[in-house]
């Protein structure tokens, strides 16, 4: 059975504020549903930038501009009169650096959920409690939600904002370098719960590890210099791709 | 060998005198520091009874009696000039620091603030003076004016209050969270607290202008309300820019509107010093006597009626300073020791908060 595009991006520029040079060109990508899709490259090559353009982070800086079409479900994010807060609480997003608030461990993750109005203690309560099972934390922290989040572990705070992303029930999950700054371990529990949340979600991810992309995702891309040079599923792009950059970059011979 | 121990021994001597320079320079200024403290604290022990604070002055040249409108006066001073500096200062802050992030505006407002913030306190005496003493009590243009600038300040306050108000009911209660929705609150909060500012100004007019001759509290309140709105705007402003912008983004990618980041995220944040700040600021106020001569006087009766000129310690200590009465010496040490301990006792506090917060 094909796979659903939960995403399709058609013919997408992106400017940063000020540059004449697009920061991507042409990007022609689909994202599956409940599949994990990797996004690797060398620095500079523009994987962040279009992974922050599924929840239109760019928009909070001025001058940003867009071209082309990015469809969730068949409908144009980019569009100027799409919702930006019902945007992102259908795509959640979690950063590089763990970036817990300052508040109790609950409060964190029950932030997005008061965020859309829910004031119900016991509903709250189930739904933190959820997401922190979900994001494999709940036995770390059941005994002290109360307790201020700042005072985890590194690898415990990325958890806490997977959960806290989580909480909400997005649709599509975008991770932008979650491991970079955490040890080994913390990383493999990371990668382990990647993997576990494709089952709901739909996943974009963003790493410089290859390994990791190997180890974690259904499908790669891998861009180079703004463009996308290769788009396919993982075991070919890291087996047999078809273009020599990707071959080169993958098996390490870049430069 | 002998060459390289002779510059090594240099550079010990050179250290040596570096340090012990700056050694004797820190501690000259301690000295002084600590005989201010000591000699306030010597002359003024010996002033303090009960009296002084439960008992009014008595006539002049007569012994006895106490300072106790002078204490009243200089805490409801403070008090209306914290309610109207503290909201105006964190708020001018937090547009500059958010909303008008990196404009020549906000950049501009930035300088001038820094500006104010070193202009002597005594010429914001003398402009308050200009603008709320010496035109009050008649009609004419000044007189006016006065008002106009009185309710405008006022309806500021309000409808800030009514749209944080109105837009919590919008975005929790209601859930709505479009743009355009927003704005349109934001038209109809602006115009109603237009509306509310011309209301006040009618309705203020003819009773300051017949309640309040000359000088009096609210004078007073308004010129260290002037010293504080700066100091108070560039610490929030400080304070909100060291929140980490990758805070902010987390919060927006939860999809929280801009006013929920700023509530519930940055001002979190950067509360404790943001706090410091304010008590700083009120510490430096209360000791204040030169905006106060101009404004709010002195009243030798006691008096919590802000229309009538208003007893503060600060001018008292000046009055009595300056006197020939024996006496009037004894009180002046005594209320410069209530007043000095006051303001080290609150700054020592604040320190002690943001010591707490940057410990770990």
């Amino acid at each position: 059975m094909a796979d659903r595009e939960k995403i399709k991006v058609k013919d997408f520029y992106f400017w940063y504020a000020g540059s004449k040079d697009p920061a991507l060109k042409k990007i022609n990508i689909p994202v599956y549903e409940k599949k994990v899709t990797a996004l690797i490259g060398p620095s500079g090559c523009g994987k962040t930038t279009l992974l922050r353009s599924f929840n239109r982070m760019h928009d909070l800086y001025p001058g940003n501009r867009y071209k082309g079409e990015i469809l969730l479900d068949g409908e144009n994010i980019l569009k100027d009169d799409y919702d930006l807060i019902k945007l992102r609480s259908k795509v959640g997003m979690v950063f590089q650096k763990p970036t817990p608030f300052p508040m109790s461990i609950f409060d964190n993750v029950a932030y997005g959920l008061k965020l859309r109005g829910i004031k119900d203690k016991r509903i709250l309560e189930e739904k933190v409690e959820k997401a922190l099972k979900q994001a494999a934390l709940w036995d770390e922290v059941k005994d002290r939600l109360k307790d201020s989040a700042s005072g985890l572990s590194g690898g415990q705070q990325q958890r806490l904002v997977i959960a806290r992303a989580l909480a909400v029930e997005p649709e599509v999950l975008l991770f932008d370098e979650p491991t970079s700054a955490l040890d080994p371990i913390s990383t493999s529990k990371i990668e382990e719960l990647v993997v576990s949340l494709k089952e709901t979600v739909t996943i974009i991810i963003v790493t410089h590890n290859m390994q990791q992309a190997a180890r974690v995702s259904d499908y790669t891309a891998f861009m180079y210099l703004g463009e996308l040079i290769e788009f396919d599923k993982t075991d070919i792009i890291f087996t047999a791709p078809k273009e020599k950059l990707t071959e080169d970059y993958v098996s390490g011979r870049f430069g | 060998m002998r060459y390289e121990e002779r510059y090594v021994r240099r550079r010990k001597i050179i250290s040596w005198i570096a340090l012990s320079l700056s050694t004797a320079a820190a501690f000259f200024g301690l000295f002084w520091l600590g005989f201010i403290l000591f000699d306030v604290l010597r002359h003024g022990i010996s002033g303090l009874n009960l009296e002084l604070f439960t008992e009014d002055p008595a006539p002049p040249g007569i012994p006895g009696g106490g300072l106790r409108n002078a204490f009243v006066g200089q805490l409801e001073i403070v008090f209306f000039a914290v309610i109207i500096g503290v909201p105006v200062g964190m708020l001018a802050g937090i547009f500059i620091a958010e909303y008008a992030r990196g404009t020549k505006f906000s950049k501009t407002v930035s300088i001038l603030s820094d500006i104010m913030v070193s202009v002597p306190s005594i010429v914001v005496g003398t402009f308050i003076y200009a603008i709320l003493v010496k035109p009050i009590g008649h009609i004419n243009l000044g007189g006016i004016l006065a008002v106009a600038f009185l309710s405008a300040i006022l309806s500021f306050l309000f409808g800030s209050i009514l749209n944080l108000f109105t837009t919590n009911i919008l975005l929790k209660i209601v859930r709505i969270s479009s743009e355009r929705a927003v704005k349109l609150l934001n038209l109809t909060t602006t115009l109603i607290t237009v509306l509310f500012g011309v209301f006040l100004f009618v309705f203020l007019l003819p009773k300051l202008v017949d309640k309040i001759q000359g000088f009096n509290g609210w004078a007073g309140a308004a010129a260290l309300a002037f010293i504080m709105i700066p100091v108070v705007l560039r610490t929030t402003e400080n304070m909100l820019s060291l929140v980490p912008w990758s805070l902010r983004e987390a919060a927006f990618a939860l999809g929280a509107s801009y006013y929920n980041v700023i509530k519930d995220v940055v001002i979190r944040a950067a509360m404790t010093g943001i706090l410091t700040g304010i008590i700083l600021s009120i510490s430096r106020v209360a000791g204040e006597t030169a905006p106060l001569l101009f404004t709010s006087f002195n009243n030798s009766y006691f008096t919590t009626n802000m229309n009538e000129p208003i007893s503060s310690l600060t001018v008292t200590i000046f009055v009595y300073a300056t006197g020939p009465y024996e006496d009037w010496h004894t009180k002046a040490w005594a209320a410069s020791f209530v007043i000095t301990f006051f303001i080290l006792f609150v700054t020592v506090i604040a320190r002690y908060i943001l010591h707490l917060k940057y410990r770990g």
